[in-house]
């Protein structure tokens, strides 16, 4: 089965003539919104204003699951893995952008993990099978994500045309949905794309009750 | 009645015990995690005397010797289970119990070391080595190598919770591919030599004994083993956890998880016992059997799962180019089971069977039954569960007639279980 997703770019007047907010909405082809889709914007024209890139973000080990379950990160962010359980966890990838292993003994232990090279960073936990995450860490300056109603808003994009990319953990292996060369300005205008899902979705379940062995 | 050697085991068990405790100080992991599982148990059944009683009687409790109801109040039982982190990556496991029904006061249900190291590429590898139950049982999840389904085990992995130990040295590789999951396991064994014996003399049953490593479970004083029977020197016992011929066994099996939607394997047993050595009272069992599970997500909530279990056993000298026993074993159940909230209901049906292919005449080990279990398990606390439930069991034993008894008996059996963790 596949799914068609249905960006939908909704330029905004901003705050000031310099800037714009952008409303991103993704949704499937029932129309269900798509929760977790990372939308990270690469700009066709020079940046007049650096955006301050995200120094740190947060993956955190709680109820024996990772939050959040998608992660976008832009290249050279480090990030922190806080344990709020009280017992280990021992996280490991081994993606190709990143391969590690982090021992977190208990806690409020937190360990932290510089993420250089763009791709997609999938987590695991050794000792709970049940848990998944992903990191998608971008080479873009600007990177955000869905939430559950399946929108986005980025705020203070500076006019210009931006390829926009879309990732998700359910995407059909090669694609690689761009919106091309969509153009941001004050009067706004609206994008719609279409990418393919697998039928079978990624889903972080609860540990299992009681586990025996 | 002669007592099993225990030393290998417990050393085995005393070592591992040991060499958790000195390494964690040194890595700083927690010390060892102790958790304590009870069962109290309430339980009213009809019909015949429980095979522990030394009878013929299909469940874990039975009626009174006139076939005349007994309702009983019973510690089922408590077990102990301590997990130490040697290192990250290797953690020693062990399962002590106490019950009445075991002839030890307290004793072994698995003692072993599992390493588990972090996988780097799609294949990861894990080894177990010890005595472990084979991952045969898709119903005994729960703590204590209890079910969270009922109270009650299928036949299968009831006969499975009686018989089947390994002392075993066993290997796992698993490829996780996007949505799926193949794992491929090998074991070689030994200490399981006279597992099929209750098959073959008492028949399939339903219950949820675990016999441990160092116990004996009666056998019916059926004619062929009684004195100047035909298969005398078999005790009117069976100590399943023991090695007699020294010829290791193996088990080997496939598992095949679709999106945790559909899951499926195969599973394949050998103890390789030469069912001509006989030692320390007991004979070397000939056990082999292959069990096969599917289990499905199924819409509404409802989740379907089934296992089938066929096999043989042979013991015995050879007349006539036959086995003194020869006897073809199959089972099966299926069972649907939903959550509701924190509780659980289920519904299973079991079949079983036992066909017997030599010596009928003088030692009849045919058997054919069925049953029905109805459980609702509701969680009353945070490690706390209530579980009630329903057995219906009928079964045809021509062996019952050698104790005075008719073939075909039925038995029904209501039981409330209180299980609290620590």
């Amino acid at each position: 089965m596949k799914f068609r997703m249905l960006a939908l770019v909704f330029g905004l007047m901003g705050p000031q003539v310099a800037a714009a907010d952008l409303a991103v909405e993704i949704r499937d082809s029932g129309g269900q919104p798509v929760p977790n889709a990372v939308v990270s914007f690469a700009p066709k024209f020079t940046l007049t204003q650096p955006v301050p890139a995200s120094a740190s973000a947060e993956m955190r080990q709680e109820g024996t699951m990772f939050s959040p379950f998608v992660l976008p990160v832009q290249v050279g962010t480090t990030v922190s893995f806080p344990n709020f359980d009280e017992f280990r966890h021992q996280v490991y990838s081994f993606s190709k952008p990143k391969r590690f292993e982090l021992r977190l003994y208990g806690q409020d232990e937190s360990k932290t993990i510089h993420f250089e090279n763009s791709g997609v960073v999938a987590l695991g936990c050794n000792i709970h099978d049940n848990m998944l995450a992903y990191i998608y860490v971008s080479e873009h300056p600007i990177v955000a994500k869905t939430g559950e109603d399946g929108k986005v808003l980025v705020q203070s994009l500076e006019p210009g045309e931006y390829d926009i990319h879309i990732w998700h953990p359910d995407l059909a292996s090669g694609a690689d949905p761009i919106l091309k060369s969509v153009s941001v300005s004050a009067d706004g205008r609206t994008v719609s794309g279409q990418i393919n899902l697998r039928s079978i979705r990624s889903i972080q379940q609860p540990p299992a009750e009681d586990d025996y062995n | 009645m002669d007592r099993p050697k225990a030393t290998p085991l417990v050393a085995l068990s005393v070592a591992l015990a040991l060499c958790a405790a000195t390494a964690v100080e040194a890595e700083g992991l927690p010390a060892v995690d102790f958790e304590v599982l009870a069962d109290a148990r309430l339980s009213v059944v009809s019909g015949e005397q429980s095979w522990f009683d030394d009878w013929l009687g299909k469940l874990r409790y039975g009626g009174d010797r006139g076939g005349e109801g007994q309702g009983r109040f019973r510690l089922a039982e408590l077990s102990l289970m301590a997990r130490s982190d040697i290192t990250w990556d290797l953690q020693a496991f062990v399962h002590a119990k106490f019950d009445p029904e075991q002839d030890k006061p307290a004793d072994l249900v698995e003692a072993f070391l599992h390493y588990k190291p972090v996988p780097t590429s799609s294949v990861q590898y894990e080894a177990r080595a010890g005595l472990l139950f084979p991952h045969i049982s898709r119903e005994n999840i729960g703590a204590a190598w209890t079910s969270p389904f009922t109270i009650t085990p299928s036949a299968i992995n009831s006969w499975v919770g009686e018989e089947i130990r390994a002392l075993a040295l066993e290997g796992k590789a698993t490829l996780r591919l996007e949505n799926q999951k193949l794992s491929l396991t090998a074991a070689v064994f030994g200490f399981n030599d006279p597992a099929g014996s209750l098959l073959a003399i008492r028949g399939w049953a339903l219950g949820d004994y675990k016999t441990g490593a160092f116990s004996q479970v009666p056998l019916a004083p059926v004619p062929s083993i009684q004195p100047g029977g035909f298969l005398e020197d078999q005790p009117l016992w069976v100590h399943p956890v023991r090695e007699l011929d020294g010829r290791p066994g193996f088990y080997a099996s496939l598992d095949w998880d679709y999106a945790k939607r559909v899951k499926l394997g195969a599973f394949y047993y050998d103890n390789r016992g030469d069912p001509e050595t006989f030692k320390h009272n007991q004979y070397a069992w000939d056990t082999r059997f292959w069990n096969f599970y599917a289990e499905v997500e199924a819409p509404a909530g409802i989740k379907i799962m089934s296992q089938f279990m066929t096999g043989n056993t042979m013991m015995g000298t050879l007349y006539d180019g036959m086995r003194m026993v020869d006897a073809d074993f199959t089972a099966g159940y299926v069972m649907a089971t939903r959550k509701l909230g924190p509780h659980r209901i289920s519904l299973r049906r079991d079949w079983f069977d036992v066909d017997d292919n030599t010596f009928v005449s003088q030692d009849n080990n045919n058997e054919v039954g069925t049953a029905w279990t109805l459980a609702f398990n509701a969680k009353v606390g945070k490690k706390a569960n209530l579980i009630a439930e329903f057995l219906h069991v009928d079964s045809n034993r021509p062996a019952r007639e050698g104790i005075w008894r008719d073939a075909e008996q039925d038995q029904t059996q209501l039981q409330v279980s209180y299980r609290q963790r620590f």
